[in-house]
């Protein structure tokens, strides 16, 4: 049998395009990834960018404190006024240069938070009194910033940053049983974002497409780790949060199954509902274990190894608090561990039943 | 050479970056990512299920054994306490032995035996108090298990050896050498860079070694303490405070080897951008420091703004490299 991969033209031939003749009529691109192009870098050579522009912002702002440039709210709302905005119009003139890219990173930082920090200090005790308006100011900064810079690392930074500003208002506000309002939020988005994924890639919406999957399911963890330990001492309700993403984790599996043509009533369905409610278990304290189990399948329907990864780690994490903070003896806690070992492997038991699989297929 | 566009090989990543070029729509996009494996089928997502379940089940076991041994149950008898451990490991190298290492479960059924042995050593040290060093438990569980990781053909166990030799290393300088001394940063970044040779080799002879996460997280480990005498050395020329790191010329002299080294092999005969990332962000490192500290003597807040202004240029040009180099690779391979 032939191992011979198949070549972009033979399957560019059998594929629609968006003109809808036959694409061996049309002439192929010249080449997939430009120098230019941000779009085409993977997530580490994204991070270095990041990582660098938050090190220059950090130094700027640094310098401009030395100088003498800020030294009053009014100063730091008016140079951060004006850098943010030199910064996006920057980014919007020059979008293919990747030193202006790097020079807009590092100022448009730098502006925002003396933006935010101008903003704050306007109250002497803004932080005792009320950091509610600050917090809402940080809201709605990066939704501007969010849309106006057409940064894809930028992006995804404004959707954390508004994440943590909207649980800082929910905080202070002691609007504390909204917090799984923000989770349900989050799921439905985190879900859609992922499930619309191939829609966005191939529409004029792209850039917006990682900024949303990766920022909405981080936001999601971020939610989610408030509930560890009461670290924060918020709400003890965080079933509701559980009960609201073992509604998403089913919906995404009866959206798996129906893609794979399985019926929802089937033995594969029973099992699928069946692993869920036994998630609630220990999902009952520590929600993030299901945002984790979401994003892990979302992951791999999406053949998208960053995102496994990061709901790999998150999925260990959780399960690792939830058994710390179990107030019960080591020794109970190493037959719960061990128990729950052996459910896992009869789970795979069953599934082998139920799917059909032989052994032959499950080879590394 | 460059290949001819329609001769490259049909990978999810080229279809979805033709949609994103706007030469697909989406029912091309699905098509294709279907075509070429980018969307998993019923085996895909049963192997994944099947893997998942398999490793979470391994790893809660485990850990759940590990707790069992840390509680030091004193109504448990002694011979209780190696026997639970001795059958434990016994059974899994019969599984092991029934499943094959040619299986997934084979190798997990090696490697969770391989940690209680781990395990065993506590116990051990628990019940006999031989008042050893702690280096030596985790040197001697390194040791006893190097047969089983030379047969496993699973990363996962070679990583955990590699993680046991370091710990051992790092827990003998802090006995024996306490503090930042060398050779410390040095000989740990000699086992890291020695491993990461060998698993390069093994990724070149073995076709079982499929993956490259060990590889990049060794490198990133040798990185780490490679670049420690590397600053120590740079803040050591400035002679403005009196808490003054030692100069480490032998371990700057290893750090520029290993970065010129990484730079070559991964440019040329191991195509490798996340490797290529972390040397560059490495030297930005270096030389932010070296002109950040430079500034510091200036004594003037113009420093802050060069320094500002040199990790922004380090940035581009480096971006500019690694773009470049991914889209040589892209038109050849």
């Amino acid at each position: 049998m032939s191992t011979t991969p198949m070549r972009l033209g033979d399957l560019l031939a059998q594929l629609p395009t968006r003109t809808g003749t036959p694409t061996g009529e049309q002439p192929l691109p010249t080449n997939l990834s430009n120098p230019l192009d941000a779009d085409s870098s993977p997530w580490y050579v994204k991070g270095l960018v990041g990582i660098a522009a938050w090190i220059a912002a950090l130094f700027l702002g640094t310098f401009l404190g030395a100088a003498g440039l800020i030294d009053s709210s009014a100063s730091m709302l008016i140079l951060g006024g004006i850098l943010t905005v030199a910064a996006i119009v920057l980014r919007r003139l020059t979008p293919r240069s990747i030193f202006w890219g790097q020079l807009s990173f590092a100022v448009v930082l730098a502006g925002q938070g003396l933006l935010i920090g101008g903003f704050a200090s306007q109250n002497e005790n803004w932080f005792f009194d009320s950091a509610t308006p600050t917090a809402l100011f940080v809201i709605a900064l990066e939704v501007v910033i969010f849309l106006l810079y057409p940064d894809a690392l930028h992006r995804m930074l404004s959707i954390l940053a508004i994440t943590g500003a909207a649980l800082f208002v929910l905080y202070e506000q002691e609007l504390l049983a909204w917090v799984h309002g923000l989770t349900f939020l989050l799921a439905v988005g985190t879900l859609v974002s992922w499930q619309q994924e191939l829609r966005l890639l191939a529409s004029r919406w792209h850039p917006f497409r990682a900024p949303l999957g990766y920022g909405l399911a981080l936001s999601l963890f971020v939610v989610c780790l408030i509930s560890v330990g009461d670290f924060f001492f918020w709400t003890e309700q965080w079933w509701i949060s559980a009960a609201v993403l073992a509604a998403a984790l089913l919906y995404l599996a009866f959206t798996l199954l129906r893609e794979l043509d399985r019926p929802l009533v089937s033995p594969v369905g029973l099992w699928a509902v069946g692993a869920v409610a036994l998630l609630l278990i220990p999902a009952y304290q520590t929600p993030g274990i299901l945002a984790a189990v979401i994003v892990l399948l979302l992951g791999y329907w999406r053949n998208n190894g960053l995102l496994m990864g990061l709901a790999t780690l998150f999925l260990l994490f959780f399960l690792s608090a939830y058994y710390y903070y179990l107030d019960i003896t080591l020794l109970n806690k190493s037959y719960i561990l061990m128990g729950t070992g052996a459910v896992l492997l009869l789970l795979r038991f069953l599934f082998h039943r139920v799917a059909g699989e032989q052994h032959g297929d499950l080879e590394a | 050479m460059t290949t001819e566009f329609s001769q490259l090989p049909a990978t999810p990543a080229r279809v979805r970056r033709l949609a994103q070029l706007g030469y697909l729509d989406r029912q091309g996009l699905e098509q294709g990512l279907r075509l070429t494996g980018g969307i998993p089928n019923r085996q895909g997502w049963a192997r994944f299920l099947d893997y998942s379940l398999l490793v979470l089940g391994a790893l809660f076991f485990t850990s759940g054994l590990f707790f069992f041994v840390a509680y030091n149950w004193e109504e448990l008898p002694r011979f209780a306490r190696f026997g639970v451990l001795q059958a434990a490991i016994v059974l899994l190298l019969i599984i092991t032995h029934w499943v094959g290492l040619n299986r997934l479960g084979g190798k997990i059924a090696l490697t969770v035996a391989s940690l209680l042995v781990g395990a065993l050593l506590a116990v051990f040290g628990q019940e006999y108090q031989t008042g050893a060093d702690a280096y030596t438990l985790f040197g001697y569980w390194a040791l006893l298990i190097a047969g089983w990781v030379v047969i496993s053909k699973f990363d996962l166990l070679w990583g955990i050896l590699l993680a046991l030799l370091n710990l051992t290393l790092v827990l003998f300088w802090n006995q024996v050498l306490p503090g930042d001394q060398y050779p410390q940063p040095e000989s740990l970044f000699a086992l890291n860079a020695v491993a990461l040779i060998a698993w390069e080799v093994m990724g070149w002879r073995f076709t079982w070694w499929q993956h490259r996460w060990l590889n990049r997280l060794t490198a990133l480990v040798a990185f780490v303490f490679a670049l420690w005498p590397m600053l120590a050395t740079i803040l050591s020329l400035f002679d403005s405070y009196t808490e003054l790191p030692t100069a480490r010329y032998l371990g700057a002299l290893l750090y520029l080897i290993f970065v010129a080294a990484v730079l070559v092999v991964y440019s040329r005969w191991q195509p490798d951008l996340l490797m290529l990332t972390m040397a560059m962000f490495s030297l930005i490192i270096v030389l932010t420091t070296l002109i950040g500290r430079s500034m510091v003597e200036l004594d003037d807040e113009i420093g802050y703004f060069i320094t500002a202004f040199t990790v922004i240029l380090q940035a581009g040009i480096a971006v500019t490299i690694l773009r470049r180099i991914a889209q040589r690779w892209e038109a050849t391979v």
